[in-house]
């Protein structure tokens, strides 16, 4: 129980915040279910206790009982379960990847969509980026070592199979294929990741390029 | 209030003047921060009357516009001066990388506003901005590149250089900044772009 994600497919929920095991919510994660739906309807600045009670059926008292930072802690505990939660999403829908290549071509892909499609997300970063920002970035240090951690047992394949570079080292490739995939699903810049061909040619030609060895993976001629 | 008076030479177009309220703004936000930034603060800092700061910018939002462009140009100019002497294209990546961590991690007023008031700054260099961002890095730094790459090469590479410093700028490891960035540079970035040109050569 607990094992990092990769090729044995399971998520580790203990290090995730607030995560059951189990199908039914606990309270906290009711609360927290209740505020993602109040930040999507008011924003940030404005989901107040009164409104994540209503929201969440959770009494007042019952929430400050778990939440004893009140608003503040409820509105930046939200925002790092819901992180959590999309990147758990996101491993989950590309851990069968064959190999490291797709792997990254598929959780690109899968991760622009689903940013894209994220309303109370979209809602936020449009409206209230300087109260979002700063909460994110502190999750994201948090959620780095989560990818890292995902993408060793990947690159340790790709090691075994002779593809990695000589001499790499996995532990600081995986946390530079981390910080590059992050840093993609951020933001496209010069490629449009919505066409699978400049995907392919993102993984192929920048992300992995220097990880793994050239061969058939890779192309000799760009 | 006291206040150095111009010599008569100098009126109200003067360069000088402009640079020295951009550099005591500057000087103010790595003290102040941006939020309770005023126009005092700024004649404080750059030795000017709050007249003559008038005389050229109509209030704060101007010179703060006046302080992204100064410096955007002086990164350019930086840009430029540290990729003045490469000659080979890991010494032009390796200047690149450099550089761009240097002012990413040397830049005050940036580091006290990540630092307290990262609000004002992370909309700029994340999502949206950071798409800005990364577009305005890839067309500066192209063009040093297309010696050694094509143009559309020369603009990945770029941009991917930018993605690293914007990675290890804001979510930095233990360590030097700079030393991890030209690190992973050295290690995964500079070797495949060898490979490229040399199979395009091939």
């Amino acid at each position: 129980m607990g094992e990092t994600g990769g090729i044995t497919g399971r998520s580790t929920p203990e290090s995730l915040p607030y995560a059951s095991p189990v199908e039914s919510p606990t309270v906290p994660e009711r609360v927290l279910e209740g505020a993602l739906v109040c930040i999507g309807r008011y924003g940030l600045a404005r989901t107040t206790v009164d409104d994540v009670a209503q929201a969440s059926g959770v009494s007042r008292a019952t929430i400050y009982r778990h939440f004893p930072g009140g608003r503040e802690q409820i509105v930046a505990d939200t925002v790092a379960w819901e992180t959590g939660r999309f990147f758990t999403r996101l491993g989950q829908a590309v851990v069968t990847a064959p190999d490291l290549c797709h792997l990254l071509e598929e959780a690109l892909a899968f991760a622009r969509k689903a940013l894209a499609g994220h309303a109370v997300f979209q809602r936020v970063v449009q409206m209230e980026p300087e109260r979002l920002l700063p909460l994110l970035t502190v999750d994201l240090l948090r959620i780095l070592p989560m990818i890292s951690g995902f993408l060793e047992p990947y690159l340790e394949r790709e090691r075994e199979a002779g593809r990695l570079r000589a001499g790499a080292d996995v532990r600081r490739t995986a946390d530079y294929v981390a910080r590059m995939v992050l840093s993609c699903i951020g933001a496209s810049g010069v490629y449009d990741l919505d066409d699978p061909a400049d995907v392919r040619l993102l993984v192929r030609e920048q992300l992995l390029a220097g990880v793994l060895s050239p061969g058939p993976i890779l192309p000799q001629h760009p | 209030m006291t206040y150095e008076p111009l010599p008569a030479t100098e009126g109200p177009g003067s360069p000088e003047v402009t640079a020295r309220v951009v550099e005591g703004a500057l000087r103010a936000i790595a003290r102040f921060g941006l939020s309770k930034l005023t126009v005092d603060d700024v004649t404080r800092e750059a030795g000017v009357s709050r007249a003559t700061l008038y005389r050229y910018f109509p209030g704060r939002s101007a010179v703060l516009a006046a302080v992204l462009q100064f410096e955007t140009e002086r990164l350019q100019r930086g840009l430029d001066e540290a990729l003045a002497d490469v000659a080979t294209l890991p010494e032009a990546l390796d200047a690149v990388a450099a550089f761009g961590a240097r002012a990413f991690e040397g830049h005050e007023a940036l580091q006290h506003l990540l630092a307290t008031e990262p609000g004002t700054v992370l909309p700029h260099l994340c999502f949206s901005g950071a798409d800005s961002l990364l577009r305005v890095a890839a067309d500066r730094i192209a063009p040093h590149l297309c010696r050694f790459m094509g143009p559309l090469q020369a603009r990945r590479t770029g941009e991917w250089l930018a993605r690293i410093v914007l990675s290890y700028g804001l979510a930095p490891p233990p360590g030097p900044t700079e030393a991890a960035v030209l690190g992973v540079v050295r290690e995964f970035v500079i070797p495949a772009a060898v490979e490229r040109t040399e199979s395009e050569e091939g």
